[in-house]
Order: C-alpha cells, then structure tokens, then sequence
C-alpha cells in the first residue's frame, strides 16, 4: 500500500531504546517489542501506528514468512498475527515463531469463522494461541496486549 | 355330468374353461370317460386353484406389511370409499367403515393440497392412467387416538397414494379405482433436516465469505478513525465528530457479529461480571429503545459472577434483548437478575421480560428452530437458534414464558451456571418451552 502516506513509516528498524519521552505510564518498564502481521498493508500500517503511539515499539510484517524471518533475526516479545494469510498462514507462521522464540507472546486476529477450524488443528498439535476478533477497536487491543 | 360333452374342436386351450379342458382331454382318449374320475380331476384341479390364490393373497399380504402399505377401493358411482385397517389409521378413520372421498378430503387432507388431489384425480379419470399424489393430512380434533398410538406423535400425516382404475368389463368405462396408500411423514422429515442442513451449510459459507469481505476493511477504517482522532492537531469540532464515526463504526461491527451470528469465542473462559455486562448491553443499544420510546430497567442483585466466555455471553443477552426491543411497540423492558441454584448447580437467573403482544402459539414449538424468524425479511432466523447454542454450551439452560391476552408479554429467562462449563454440563435437554 505505497500510496499511503503515514506519518511514521512501519517499514523503518526498530528503534533501538525505548520511547523517552513517552507519557505512558508502563513507558517506566521498557516498551514491548511487538511484530504485527498482516496480508493488508493498511491493517498491519494502522496497528503499527497505533501502538506506536501507545507505548509499543512496533514494527510490520506483511506475510507469515516475512514474520518468521524478522523472528529468526531477533526475536519480539509479542506477535499479533492475521491467521488467514496466503503461503504461510498465521498459525503456521506462529508454530515457527514458537519454535525460534519461546518466550514470545503470541496473539492470533482474525474476522473469520473458519479461523476457529485452523486453530483446532494447531491444537492437535499441541499449539494454543490467544485469539481476538477482527475487527476489533484499538483502545480493547491495547486493552488486551497490556494484559 | 354329461362327460361327453362337445367342445370347439379348434378353440385354443387358454380361452377354454377347466371343464371343457377336461372335456377336449377326454374326446383325445387321454383321460378316461369315467364320471367319478373326471369329478376327481376336477376337484384337484380346484383344490389346486384355490391354493395357488391364497399363496397369492399371503404373499400379497406380507408384501403390503413390509411396505407398511394401506390398500384402498373407491367406487365412483357412490364416491364411498373403502379402507383396510392400515389405511383407515393413517387417515384417522374406522377400518373398513365406507366413507364418502370428498368428505374425507374436506375432514383431513391438509387445505394447501386439496386441489393437488381432487385435480390428481380427476387426471386419471379423463385418461385411465395411474393415480399418484403426495399430501399432507390434518389429524381432526375430535380423533380418538387408540390406545397404543405415538402421543408425541406430530397432528400431522404425509402420506403417498397411488392407485389404478378398475373398468367395466370388456369397456373403458371407468367404476371405481384400488390402490394402495403409505405414511411418509419419517421420510418427508428427513428429507426436511437434510435441506436444512444444507441451508445451514450454505449460511455458513455465506457468513465466511461476507466476513471475509467486511471484518477487514471495518478493522482498517476502525484504525484509521482511531488514529485520526487521537491526534493532538485535530481541531474539537472535527474530533467530536470523528468520535461519532467510531462509536457508529462500532454499532456496525456489532451488527455484523451478530447478525452474521457466527462469531466463535475462543478465548479462554473468564470471570464475568454480569452487572456491568449486561449494563454495557443496554447502553449498546440505548439509541434503539430511545429511538422507540422504550424503557429498559435493570434489577440486578449485586455480585453476580459466572465462569465463561464473554464475547459469546454478551452475544446471549444482545440477541435476547434485540427481540425484546422488536417485539415491544412502546412501554418497557424489565432485565432481572438473581442468585438462582438448579438442580444442585449454583448460578445465575436472568430474566429479560418485554410487554409486546406475547408469542402466539403456533410460533412456540419452532422458536429456537434454525432459520425460522416471524421478521419476514429482517430477520435471519438464527437469533435464538445461536443463543440456544451458547447456553447450553456453556452448561446452562434457556427457556420463555409468554401471554398472548391483555396484558400481553414474553419473558425469557437464562439460566447460567457460577463455574465453567466443562465441569457443569447438564445431561438432560435444557431448553424447556415454560408455557
């Protein structure tokens, strides 16, 4: 989605310190390294910017292979991840993470019914993941990561 | 007897009767003209023929049981027809009592298929051809139902007919018509839950699809509203604004939820308040009742817990209330809410009771029936389908009261328990019909 323009691009690195001048209050303890995935640039861009501005140091990853890569080089501490992605799905990208990044939290959204399929089959291989709904309003998924 | 007496040399043995087969046999010298052995022969010969006839009618007999098949004769000079003791049970009449057609059709054959057998019929007359219909039959209120009948058994009958016209010998005059008749309600019902089920998988793939295509851009519009009006720039005007396009954008994504009603929650069961969910309920859809001139009140004892999924609780009580709101034309809305226990389960009672104008009764039975909605085109018909679901997956159970004379109403109540499910499912069926 290059045409749009946001104000604080998702592709630039992870800063490396977090936000100083950050008023949030859990800014005291340093800010959570979050991976956000997803196939929709304008999903994964809008997440980023918003959990930017809310004490997260986020960064986006437009596919599940990209995500397992960003992983294998350092490893975030959460993922919130799409699950209905083409090549690799999120539950396969996040059985990967798993495996490179144990402590890693991992979050699933998705918007879909079959979702509740694919995460019972990630279950028959001894995988669980949180899941939240699609859409959901930023101030509950702040809400819900900070948890 | 006259032994001797003369046949058509030339007539061919089959149009021949067994006498005078005996006779030609006889003029040939195969059979000797003796009276006593000729009456011998005969006799066997009969002996013979009736054996072979009754073989006939038990095979036919056994036939028509293992088909659970009815036989049937009419006469159409008198119209009566007549009815063997299958039959007669499956149209709710007396065996073997002649009964007049039109007056059996008028007594039972469902109003919607009258025509289709009066016309059926008439058919077959005008062409000779075998008569075949499939129909419904009203049980009459006055039938007597013997002793070893079904009561649960539905007032209704879908049976399959067919018969053949009989003529007047050596005519094509038509004199009546056999046939046989046979109950179908068990294949008609199956044939029903198979439609059904598809019709449910078809919904289900719809709902995927339209999820697809909608919860995406709802997320990434959500996003955007959200971060236009947390910006510091944003003159107060222009954020009061975009804080209606969110909270409207929020009631969008609500409807989708529920009215799609597929929406799954698989996080992990919770502790649920239910004071302030049930109050986050209301005020989710107070521009409704406003809207409406409705009041909604809330009589909540303090501290009532349960153990489960929010997402899927909230969807219960949005559903219950959503028709409370349709069903009340003006007036209000009372939700109570009390420490209940069922059998030995400690839980919670809500009550949500409207003052519309009640549930009548033929609606009652089907009510939690998938896709059946008295909202014509508004509604989807899988409200308290997918309510129903929840409860009971969640180990309680769900049930209505409601009055259709003045003052009209309908409450429902849930019953839900304080811990989780998986420890707490009820064996017996949980959905009781209270009135």
């Amino acid at each position: 989605m290059d045409q749009f323009l946001l104000s604080s691009p998702s592709h630039k690195p992870l800063p490396s310190a977090p936000f100083a001048e950050s008023k949030d209050p859990h800014a005291a303890k340093p800010a959570p390294r979050i991976l956000v995935v997803d196939d929709e640039a304008l999903i994964a861009d809008t997440i980023v910017q918003i959990l930017s501005r809310n004490g997260f140091i986020a960064e986006a990853a437009y596919g599940g292979q990209e995500a397992v890569e960003r992983a294998r080089i350092h490893c975030p501490d959460l993922v919130l991840s799409d699950v209905l992605m083409p090549h690799i799905d999120g539950v396969e990208a996040a059985i990967q993470i798993r495996g490179l990044c144990p402590d890693t939290r991992i979050v699933l959204f998705s918007g879909q019914a079959a979702t509740v399929e694919i995460l019972a089959r990630a279950q028959k291989r001894g995988h669980t993941f949180e899941l939240l709904p699609k859409p959901i309003h930023p101030t509950q998924l702040i809400k819900h990561l900070r948890e | 007897m006259d032994v001797k007496s003369p046949t058509s040399e030339t007539a061919p043995n089959s149009t021949l009767t067994l006498e005078e087969r005996l006779h030609r046999l006889v003029a040939e010298g195969l059979l000797p003209a003796n009276e006593a052995t000729f009456a011998a022969v005969l006799d066997a010969a009969r002996q013979y023929g009736e054996a072979c006839q009754s073989q006939t009618a038990v095979r036919l007999s056994f036939a028509l049981e293992s088909g659970q098949l009815g036989t049937w004769t009419w006469d159409r000079a008198t119209n009566m027809l007549d009815l063997d003791e299958r039959a007669a049970e499956i149209f709710y009449v007396k065996p073997h009592t002649p009964i007049d057609r039109s007056a059996l059709r008028d007594l039972i054959v469902a109003p919607e298929h009258r025509s289709l057998t009066a016309d059926g019929l008439q058919q077959s007359l005008e062409t000779g051809s075998l008569y075949k219909a499939e129909y419904r039959v009203l049980r009459p209120a006055n039938f007597q139902p013997p002793p070893n009948a079904n009561l649960d058994a539905p007032p209704f009958r879908w049976i399959s007919t067919s018969g053949i016209p009989t003529f007047k010998p050596g005519t094509r005059e038509i004199t009546g018509m056999i046939g046989t008749i046979q109950d179908t309600t068990l294949r008609k019902q199956h044939e029903e839950t198979i439609r059904q089920t598809e019709k449910l998988a078809a919904t289900g793939r719809l709902a995927a699809t339209i999820a697809h295509e909608i919860n995406n851009p709802l997320e990434a519009v959500t996003n955007l509203i959200y971060l236009c009006k947390t910006d510091p720039e944003i003159p107060p005007l222009a954020q009061r604004l975009l804080e209606m396009a969110d909270s409207e954008l929020a009631r969008v994504s609500q409807i989708a939820q529920q009215t799609l009603g597929f929406y799954r929650d698989t996080t992990r069961p919770i502790e649920i308040d239910l004071n302030v969910l049930l109050e986050a309920v209301v005020d989710l859809f107070a521009r409704k009742l406003f809207s409406k001139k409705i009041s909604c009140s809330l009589d909540l004892a303090p501290n009532l817990r349960i153990f489960g999924l929010q997402g899927e609780v909230r969807q219960v009580f949005s559903n219950l209330l959503v028709n409370a709101i349709d069903a009340t034309s003006s007036g209000a809305i009372r939700i109570r809410g009390r420490h209940r226990t069922c059998r030995d389960c400690k839980g919670v009672s809500i009550i949500i009771s409207d003052s519309g104008s009640g549930i009548p009764v033929h609606v009652r039975q089907k009510l939690f029936a998938p896709f059946f909605t008295t909202k014509e085109s508004v509604g989807t018909g899988l409200g308290l389908w997918v309510t129903r679901g929840i409860v009971e997956k969640q180990g309680g159970s769900i049930g209505f009261r409601t009055r259709t004379e003045h003052p009209s109403g309908t409450c429902f109540r849930v019953f839900l328990p304080a811990e989780s499910s998986e420890t707490n499912v009820l064996s017996t069926p949980q959905t009781q019909v209270l009135q």
